[in-house]
């Protein structure tokens, strides 16, 4: 799994549940202290990211009609 | 300025999905195109699809090819009050003009290149790249809190190793226009050169490079109302001539012999290779077709918009937008994030593009927007904001829609 991915699914897990702002502050906070986090995001899609591992089954995604989607980890 | 009847002039504007018009507001990017402009260029192809230029094809279709590039050449010195149009030199789009101006502009070892802190990558990533190669100096001109041009910090920054201040006119995160008439008078008396991106700049408001007294200003034709894969340079003609030569071949030169080629003066010493001809013809029509409506009835509707989206948008505490509150001090854009109390965000601007886009058909941009640096300066590199940019066929009635589109965003939260 890509690195990306997985620090993806870390951020979900601890939360419980997230929506793509929920990960992309944490991603905005980590970037400039963890320097692999740095180098697994730049020039990464997170919304896309989110969308591939909906597809290959590691994540759950709520689509409320106006509300924004909500991830959380699948489980086993 | 007859909104109406601007509005039936962009076939676009007619499609429908869901049953719902598109209200398009990432005109930032790229603006629709209207007939006028799509004539121009299916004229092009129609009727005398060959080649043009100097030393090319003498026969009827190229004559008439040659005529209507040209003819479309003085339409944009007419449009920023060149003095010549030899003055015009055809680019691609803005991210070329400034490559030009920095691979060629006499720069050596120790000379300084000022930029603000807002560049777009276009602006920013050629100065880096100088820098590494051949021991540029660039330096930032850090903005005041609010995002509008510290001239103080400015002044204290230029000196005698400044010999190219190039700066971005109007910004494309915030919509804030520069002080340039300001920027270039105090640059010139140190003996700099300024170079203005005016991709945001020349598509919205009345630029006069004379009275601006600019000696390089570059700008894209797909941001206003024209084809893609068009972009001029301007240059004064005397600023022209020192320049270094950039890409080279056909079209660039008079003569040329095994050993050595005479090559030609600007604008032909810049375009090199067979042009984007139709792309030409259709910058001249865009350029005429704003020129009608009038740039200054532009820039006001522009503004009366904003005024509206942005007093709108401030009734929900959530809104931070980016720049000076005065939406009259941000053109067309209107910037924002939707934060908590600590500043992240509430809802991603990716959400909030997406969620208008699919229920409303309205289309805004989501991320950086080409200026990652200023994002990640301030630690949401990875969130961005989302950006509402507006043009001559959008409406209050779109506004309105947009409004209760963001109302409809944050009740969802609750």
């Amino acid at each position: 799994m890509k690195k990306s991915k997985r620090i993806i699914l870390e951020i979900i897990k601890s939360k419980g549940s997230a929506n793509l702002a929920d990960i992309e502050s944490e991603v905005d906070r980590l970037k400039f202290e963890e320097p692999f986090v740095f180098e697994a995001f730049t020039g990464c899609s997170i919304g896309d990211a989110l969308d591939d591992m909906v597809a290959e089954g590691l994540l759950e995604k709520d689509i409320p009609k106006w509300g924004i989607p909500i991830y959380r980890v699948k489980s086993r | 300025m007859n909104i109406k009847k601007i509005r039936e002039d962009f076939p676009a504007l007619e499609r429908e999905r869901n049953g719902r018009r598109p209200i398009y507001f990432d005109n930032a990017c790229v603006t629709l195109k209207p007939r006028q402009v799509i004539m121009a260029m299916d004229e092009y192809y129609e009727n005398f699809p060959a080649c043009g230029g100097k030393g090319r094809s003498a026969h009827w279709f190229s004559q008439e090819v040659k005529e209507a590039a040209e003819k479309a050449r003085r339409a944009v010195k007419e449009f920023i009050n060149a003095k010549s149009s030899d003055e015009i030199i055809w680019t691609k789009n803005t991210t070329e003009s400034i490559n030009i101006i920095a691979n060629c502009f006499e720069l050596n070892r120790g000379d300084a290149v000022l930029t603000t802190d807002k560049e777009h990558n276009s602006n920013l990533v050629p100065w880096i790249e100088l820098e590494s190669r051949r021991g540029v100096v660039h330096k930032i001109v850090e903005s005041n809190n609010d995002n509008t041009f510290n001239m103080e910090r400015f002044e204290e920054m230029m000196g005698e190793d400044v010999k190219l201040v190039s700066m971005v006119h109007t910004s494309n995160l915030d919509g804030y226009t520069n002080p340039a008439r300001e920027i270039i008078k105090i640059a010139h008396d140190y003996g700099a050169k300024v170079m203005l991106d005016g991709a945001q700049s020349v598509p919205h408001k009345e630029v006069d490079v004379q009275k601006l007294d600019v000696d390089f200003l570059g700008f894209s034709i797909h941001k206003m109302a024209g084809p893609s894969g068009v972009g001029v340079l301007y240059g004064k003609k005397d600023e022209l001539k020192k320049l270094g030569r950039y890409t080279v071949g056909g079209d660039t030169v008079k003569d040329t012999f095994y050993d050595r080629a005479v090559f030609e003066s600007p604008p032909y010493l810049f375009e090199a290779g067979l042009q984007n001809y139709a792309g030409q013809i259709g910058a001249g029509a865009a350029v005429e077709y704003l020129s009608k409506i009038g740039m200054g009835n532009i820039s006001k509707h522009e503004e009366t918009l904003n005024k509206f989206i942005t007093e709108g948008l401030l009734e929900h505490e959530e809104i931070d937008i980016i720049g000076p509150d005065d939406p009259s001090k941000r053109s067309g854009i209107i910037s924002f994030r939707m934060v908590k109390d600590d500043g992240t965000s509430l809802i991603s601007p990716g959400d909030i593009a997406r969620l208008l886009d699919r229920n409303l058909n309205i289309m805004i941009r989501s991320g950086d927007h080409c200026v990652h640096s200023w994002f990640n300066a301030r630690g949401i590199g990875v969130s961005g904001s989302a950006r509402a940019s507006l043009y001559i066929y959008n409406t209050k009635e779109e506004g309105e829609v947009f409004l209760s589109g963001i109302d409809r965003l944050i009740k969802s939260l609750n």
